[in-house]
């Protein structure tokens, strides 16, 4: 299968999707402004010391990207669903797995690349010491596909809803604790200078299965009609 | 048995409203259907069913006799479903819309890339896009996304064709081309199955009509 044809088809379908992302650049920037805000409001609102902060930065970032992840879902699918693109692609069974994926990866890759932009800043606000700022890069790398994958999921189940928000949410956040749990605890152990492979092993076990596993969960999803009825 | 789309004893609720019951027909190549329907009579839902995205309540699809779900590859590669949303992205503009759906379908090759590009831009000749084949598709008319959704009838081979309200906002030249192409692809020996609340279109060949009541809200 690994041919010529493939890989052009990867190129062609990933260069797509990654215009249609990016000729829509509104819905990107307002979650990132939003990011930057919350962030930004911890030191403001608890105090600016930095022994306090240090010891719950890692927490407090890695809450605010569930958050901003949780908020960018939505916008998953969703234009594709609206313009029947997907009810195309459920049409051709043996592409379907392999168009989801390029979809989430591509999401999946502008999300990771705004957030690794931002995050030496935010850092700053956030008293994150100079050392853990590489593990931080790390657990957003191996992290943030995991949620998106996996969130992926969820947007299948509720695409033909019309309140789907909220309920994404409360479906979604019980999968995302470990992603949590593992990523907050990695940044700081981090920043206490201790060694940071376990947590960060986990998370890439965890990208590792839902990358691979959630596109074909997702197309089974789709192809069982629950969104048309 | 080639290329025979049956359907059997077919029946579908909505909302708890039946929309239609024991509904059994069958389609030769060659055949056009014509499925008429007040508005919210179940018209797409019943493409939809056809063309297996929604499962039926009772009944089945068959083509070739054997049920859509096992013949899955099968039918779908032969399959050509324009829907009522027009399936092509409004981010990008008609070239890449209809290169991106022709790479899906496995009809592009590294040595044929040039030809596919020539063969697009000559659809788009045809169908008088070609001024806005630089433009995002959201800057279009609705009837020129519309004239775009029936390149993929023009570009790609399939045998039965599933059009949803084809001939809505479409202009006279537009309806007469369409109409051109239907009977074309009827000679042809490819079937269709086409939905519309005009009952009446001067397509020359015999066409079946399936009359869907009005349901009561």
């Amino acid at each position: 299968m690994l041919n010529d044809s493939f890989f052009l088809k990867f190129i062609i379908n990933f260069r797509c999707e990654a215009l249609a992302i990016f000729r829509n650049y509104q819905e990107l920037i307002y979650p990132i402004l939003f990011l930057i805000l919350a962030i930004v409001l911890f030191p403001l609102s608890l105090s600016a010391d930095p022994f306090l902060l240090k010891k719950i930065s890692a927490g407090i970032f890695w809450v605010v990207v569930l958050f901003l992840v949780l908020l960018m879902l939505d916008q998953l699918f969703q234009n594709d669903w609206k313009e029947g693109d997907l009810e195309q692609l459920i049409l051709l069974p043996n592409e379907l797995s392999f168009v989801l994926f390029i979809k989430l990866l591509v999401f999946c890759l502008t999300l990771c690349a705004s957030l690794l932009l931002m995050t030496p800043i935010l850092s700053l606000c956030l008293f994150i010491p100079g050392i853990a700022l590489k593990t931080l890069y790390f657990t957003i790398l191996l992290g943030t596909p995991t949620l998106i994958f996996l969130g992926g999921i969820a947007r299948a189940l509720t695409l033909g809803l019309r309140q789907s928000g909220l309920l994404i949410v409360l479906i979604i956040i019980p999968f995302y604790i470990p992603v949590l749990i593992f990523a907050s605890s990695a940044v700081s152990l981090a920043s206490m200078g201790l060694s940071v492979g376990g947590p960060l092993a986990w998370l890439g076990v965890l990208m590792i299965l839902s990358m691979s596993l959630a596109p074909v969960i997702i197309s089974k999803i789709l192809r069982f009609g629950i969104a048309f009825s | 048995m080639k290329n025979v789309l049956t359907v059997e004893g077919l029946a579908y609720e909505r909302n708890s409203r039946l929309l239609f019951k024991q509904l059994t027909f069958q389609l030769f190549p060659s055949q056009i259907l014509h499925i008429v329907g007040a508005n919210g009579s179940g018209k797409t839902t019943l493409l939809q069913i056809l063309t297996g995205l929604r499962t039926p309540l009772i009944g089945k699809v068959m083509w070739n006799g054997i049920s859509i779900e096992k013949n899955n590859i099968n039918f779908t590669e032969n399959l050509l479903y324009v829907n009522h949303r027009l399936g092509l992205k409004s981010t990008l503009n008609p070239v890449e819309n209809l290169y991106l759906y022709l790479s899906r379908r496995n009809l592009i090759h590294k040595q044929s890339k040039q030809k596919v590009i020539h063969d697009i831009y000559q659809v788009l000749e045809q169908l008088n896009l070609r001024d806005c084949s630089k433009r995002l598709l959201m800057q279009l008319s609705v009837g020129q996304q519309r004239r775009l959704s029936l390149a993929k009838l023009l570009l790609i081979k399939a045998d039965c064709w599933v059009l949803d309200e084809p001939f809505t906002s479409l202009d006279n030249a537009g309806v007469a081309f369409l109409s051109a192409l239907m009977e074309k692809h009827s000679a042809e020996e490819g079937s269709i199955v086409f939905t519309s609340h005009q009952t009446n279109y001067s397509l020359s060949s015999g066409i079946k009509k399936i009359f869907l009541d009005p349901k009561p809200c």
